[in-house]
């Protein structure tokens, strides 16, 4: 015999209503809450240092590397002292004084009336989640650059991998320079989510680009996608075992990079509208 | 222009804190262990970067992150469960003697449901929210959904009529591995 809903509902609410629950304590949440934000922006923050120390030092290499050659026979007192300890101590020096400053900045204050804005440091893998509304594309007014898909133009089989482009264009009237991420993207049917990137996994193994557009200049970046189902697992389901193939149908593919200004300006997302793709 | 996230915070604890508190009650039965989820939820919800986080979808943040907690240590009990009849011979079910026993005696079989299917029975039936409401809060298909409370709903009957009829025959310690493998 399957319990009513009237007894379920009435098991509940009396349930409920007999337990002496403790109040949320809003002070203790608003300073836990704070602390952690506090830390992952110093992480992001410390994260973009470093890698700016690496391309530097990498830049380095590179132009001690490209040098050599032309100091010709006697390149080999060259090439020595770029492997010399001395060299070695200089670079890691530089690379050190470079994480500094990554450090200095990435401890400095972060509170105040105006960290809200920090809505827009989000992973693009996590904008989207499975079973949830994709999120809008981003607003022409708030961002020069605007993002859109060019999807695939024979059908995706259902259950691969594929590519897709992404137009990343400068639709303001000054120059745009700094750092994109790989594309995060997302599949949705109906304007939900059926499968986005694991957190980490959109640019695993890819350098974030160095960006410097025009008005009207734009670079196109690639970005990977299964044709497969999270929406019935959930979140929990991602990674964790294997995704049902999408079933055969049109479904929208967006894609969402976040751009680090080179100015130190907030770093903020671009999200494309979804454009239609075939699967199956 | 984006509202701070304090502000969403605050509005959310003072205008659904005591929802949020008797959702993960019904899920855990510990008013203490409630208002420690719930409080772990919010902070994990306002302390991650978050796009456009509004109302609704914080309070659905912070019911997921509850239902995902209740999910972890559903699995970690889930490796005892899964031996305990190999030690311990199993007890009979008391038959209820009154309503108040009836409540408290299914409201004990919810809580020992797989948390999902607990978590959408709640939803749907203390919240009265829509199929597609719970799909929405909870991040999962409206498919899915249906398919967790109809499954919950089976396991609630097929688990009463095995202790109507005094015998033990449904398992009461179902973990969410149990139908998510």
């Amino acid at each position: 015999m399957s319990p009513e809903p009237n007894d379920l509902s009435e098991a509940m609410s009396r349930e409920a209503d007999a337990a002496s629950a403790r109040p949320v304590d809003l002070e203790a949440v608003l300073q836990g809450s704070r602390a952690r934000r506090r830390t992952r922006r110093r992480a992001v923050v410390g994260a973009t240092a470093s890698i700016a120390g690496l391309l530097v030092v990498g830049g380095l290499v590179f132009a001690v590397g490209a040098t050599g050659p032309f100091q010709g026979a006697s390149s080999s007192d060259g090439l020595a002292a770029a492997d010399s300890p001395a060299a070695e101590s200089e670079s890691s020096a530089e690379s050190e004084s470079s994480a500094g400053e990554g450090d200095d900045s990435a401890s400095a204050p972060q509170v105040g009336p105006e960290f809200g804005d920090d809505l827009l440091v989000a992973a693009p893998e996590t904008l989207n989640t499975c079973g949830a509304a994709i999120a809008p594309a981003s607003d022409a007014a708030a961002s020069p650059l605007a993002a859109t898909v060019e999807p695939p133009a024979a059908s995706v089989p259902s259950g691969s991998e594929a590519t897709v482009a992404v137009v990343v264009a400068n639709a303001g009237p000054s120059i745009v320079e700094g750092v994109l991420s790989a594309p995060a993207i997302t599949v949705s049917d109906g304007g939900a989510t059926v499968w986005h990137p694991r957190l980490g996994s959109a640019d695993a193994g890819a350098a974030p680009i160095e960006v410097r557009l025009g008005p009207g200049e734009s670079v196109t970046l690639t970005g990977a996608f299964t044709a497969a189902s999270c929406a019935d697992g959930g979140e929990d389901s991602l990674g964790t075992v294997e995704l049902d193939p999408l079933a055969p149908g049109p479904y929208g593919l967006s894609a969402a990079i976040s751009f680090t200004p080179a100015d130190g300006a907030p770093q903020e997302l671009v999200v494309s509208p979804a454009a239609s793709a075939r699967i199956g | 222009m984006a509202r701070s996230w304090d502000d969403v915070a605050t509005q959310l604890v003072v205008e659904r804190g005591d929802a949020l508190t008797r959702y993960a009650y019904l899920l855990t039965g510990d008013a203490d262990d409630a208002a420690d989820l719930v409080q772990d939820a919010l902070v994990r919800t306002f302390g991650s970067p978050r796009f456009q986080l509004t109302l609704p979808r914080a309070e659905a943040y912070v019911r997921r992150a509850v239902l995902n907690a209740v999910i972890d240590r559903s699995r970690r009990d889930g490796t005892w469960r899964r031996v305990r009849h190999l030690a311990v011979a199993p007890a009979p079910v008391d038959v209820p003697q009154d309503r108040s026993d009836v409540r408290i005696d299914l409201m004990r079989r919810i809580r020992s449901l797989a948390p999902r299917q607990a978590a959408c029975i709640v939803l749907r039936y203390y919240d009265d929210l829509t199929v597609d409401q719970v799909a929405r809060t909870l991040g999962l298909s409206s498919g899915a959904v249906k398919r967790y409370l109809s499954d919950g709903l089976r396991a609630l009957s097929s688990s009463i009529e095995a202790s109507d009829g005094a015998t033990v025959g449904a398992d009461p310690n179902r973990t969410e591995d149990d139908h998510v493998s």
